[in-house]
C-alpha cells in the first residue's frame, strides 16, 4: 500500500513538472500568453533578448563596421595632419629647392628683364634628342650678370634648371650649338651627381616629419649658401671636370661636326678666361678650359 | 538733379562693362606662382600675385581680343591676361598643399612671392621628345 501511495505521488509530480515545462515553454515564445507586468518589465531589462533581434536583423554587424570605419578614418586623419608637417623628399624637393635659390638671388642674377627669344631651348632639345636622350624638362633662364657664366641646377626626376649668361653670350658670340653644348656638360654634372655631391649640408631631413621636433629653417638656409659657394666660389674638382669632358668626348665623337664646334668653343673660353679679368674665375668653377682641351685632345703619336 | 544724373551715368558705365565681358569659363593656375599681366606679353606689369590650382575665371571680351597663347582673365577684382598654358582644366597637386607646413614655414615675403611668379615668365621651355 506504501509503495502504491509513493508510486502515485511520483507520477502525479512528473506530470507536473512537464507541465509547468510545457508552460514556460509557452511563456517564452507565444505572445499570447499574459505575462506579469514584473515579468514584462524583466523582459525589457533582458538585452540578450533584443540582442538576439539585432543580431538577426545584422545591425550588431553593421555597429561593428561602423566602429571600423571611425577607426580607420580617425586613423587616415591624423596620418594626413601628420603629413602636413613633412619636408618635401628628394623626389619634390630639388626643382622647388633650385628655383627658391633662384628667387633669393635674383637681384644678384638678374634675370628679370626683358628679352628677345634666342631659339636656345629649342635648339638644346634638339641636340638632346639627336643624341638619344628623351623626356628631359628643360628650364632656361637668361641672366644679366657676367659672374655666373653657365650652370645647370637639380631638379625632380628628369627635369633641369639652366642658366645662362647673356654678357658672357655675348662676348664670346656663342651660337646656339655652342650654348647647347656648354648646357649638355652642365646636364652630366647634374646626372653625374656632382652638384648633390659637392653640396655640405646634411640632406638627411629631406622627407622627414617635424611635427614633434622645430622646423629647421637653418638646414635651408646653409643649403642656400651651398648652392652660392657651388656657383660663385668653388665650382667642381679637376677629377668631376676631366669625367665631364670625357663623357662629352665620347658622346660627341659619334658627331665629329659637334666634337670639333665643342673644341672650338673650349679654345674660345680658354682665351677669354686668360684675357678678360671679368671671367678670371671661370676656372674656379670649371677648372679648366685649358686642361679640357688636352684631355680631349688627340694624341701625337712618336714615330 | 546733380546726383540722379551721377547714378544714370555710373549705371551706364556698369552696363557697357557687363556687356562687353562674358565669363565663358573656370580654369585652375597650375605654377607655383605668377601674375595677372596688364598686356598680353610676359614683359608686362604686374597686376596681382596667383597662387598654384587658384581657379581663373575665364572671360570672353569683345574689347580686348588676346593674342595666341594667352586668355582674358578676372582674378579678384582685376582683369588682365594669362599665358594659357599655364591654366589647366583640372585642379593641380600643387606644392603648397602637398607640403603646407614647410611652405608656410619659408615665411615667403612679398618680393619672393613677385619673383617666384617672374620667373615663370621668363624661363624658357622645352621637352626632348622621341620622334
Amino acid at each position: 500500500m506504501k509503495l502504491l501511495i509513493i508510486l502515485l505521488i511520483l507520477v502525479s509530480s512528473i506530470s507536473f513538472s512537464q507541465e509547468v515545462r510545457e508552460l514556460s515553454k509557452t511563456l517564452g515564445k507565444s505572445p499570447k500568453v499574459k505575462l506579469l507586468p514584473e515579468e514584462k518589465e524583466q523582459s525589457l531589462m533582458d538585452y540578450s533578448n533584443i540582442k538576439n533581434v539585432l543580431k538577426k536583423d545584422g545591425l550588431v554587424k553593421h555597429k561593428k563596421k561602423k566602429t571600423k570605419d571611425i577607426q580607420k578614418i580617425k586613423k587616415i586623419r591624423s596620418q594626413l595632419e601628420l603629413k602636413k608637417y613633412n619636408y618635401p623628399d628628394g623626389d619634390r624637393f630639388w626643382s622647388f629647392f633650385s628655383e627658391y635659390w633662384l628667387v633669393k638671388n635674383a637681384q644678384t642674377l638678374q634675370w628679370d628683364f626683358s628679352k628677345p627669344q634666342y631659339g636656345i631651348a629649342t635648339a638644346f632639345r634638339r641636340l638632346l634628342e639627336k643624341i638619344g636622350y628623351y623626356h628631359r624638362k628643360i628650364k632656361i633662364l637668361i641672366v644679366n650678370t657676367p659672374n655666373l657664366t653657365h650652370a645647370a641646377l637639380p631638379g625632380d626626376k628628369g627635369e633641369y634648371f639652366f642658366i645662362i649668361s647673356l654678357p658672357f653670350m655675348r662676348t664670346l658670340d656663342l651660337t646656339k650649338v655652342d650654348i647647347s653644348l656648354l648646357f649638355l656638360e652642365d646636364m652630366y654634372r647634374i646626372d653625374m651627381g656632382y652638384f648633390k655631391e659637392n653640396i655640405k649640408e646634411d640632406l638627411g631631413f629631406l622627407g622627414q616629419n617635424f611635427k614633434a621636433s622645430k622646423f629647421n629653417k637653418k638646414k635651408l638656409d646653409n643649403l642656400l649658401k651651398d648652392y652660392t659657394r657651388i656657383l660663385f666660389k668653388d665650382g667642381f674638382s679637376f677629377q668631376q671636370q676631366y669625367k665631364v669632358t670625357k663623357q662629352m668626348d665620347s658622346v660627341l665623337k659619334a658627331d665629329p661636326a659637334l666634337w670639333s664646334i665643342y673644341l672650338k668653343m673650349l679654345n674660345k673660353i680658354d682665351e677669354l678666361v686668360k684675357d678678360n679679368l671679368l671671367y678670371k674665375d671661370y676656372n674656379k668653377i670649371y677648372p679648366s678650359p685649358e686642361l679640357q682641351i688636352k684631355w680631349i685632345s688627340p694624341k701625337k703619336k712618336i714615330i | 538733379m546733380e546726383s540722379l544724373k551721377l547714378a544714370l551715368l555710373l549705371l551706364l558705365t556698369l552696363s557697357q562693362v557687363s556687356a562687353s565681358e562674358k565669363v565663358v569659363g573656370k580654369l585652375y593656375f597650375n605654377q607655383f606662382l605668377g601674375h595677372l599681366h596688364k598686356n598680353p606679353s610676359r614683359s608686362s606689369s604686374s597686376l596681382t600675385t596667383i597662387q598654384c590650382a587658384y581657379p581663373v575665371k575665364i572671360l570672353e571680351d569683345s574689347e580686348s581680343e588676346p593674342p595666341k597663347g594667352w586668355v582674358v582673365a578676372r582674378v579678384g577684382d582685376d582683369k588682365g591676361f594669362i599665358e594659357s598654358q599655364f591654366l589647366s582644366n583640372k585642379r593641380p597637386l600643387c606644392f603648397q598643399e602637398e607640403f603646407p607646413k614647410f611652405y608656410l614655414n619659408l615665411n615667403l615675403d612679398l618680393t619672393d612671392m613677385y619673383y617666384w611668379g617672374r620667373l615663370s615668365d621668363q624661363y624658357v621651355l622645352e621637352e626632348s621628345k622621341v620622334k
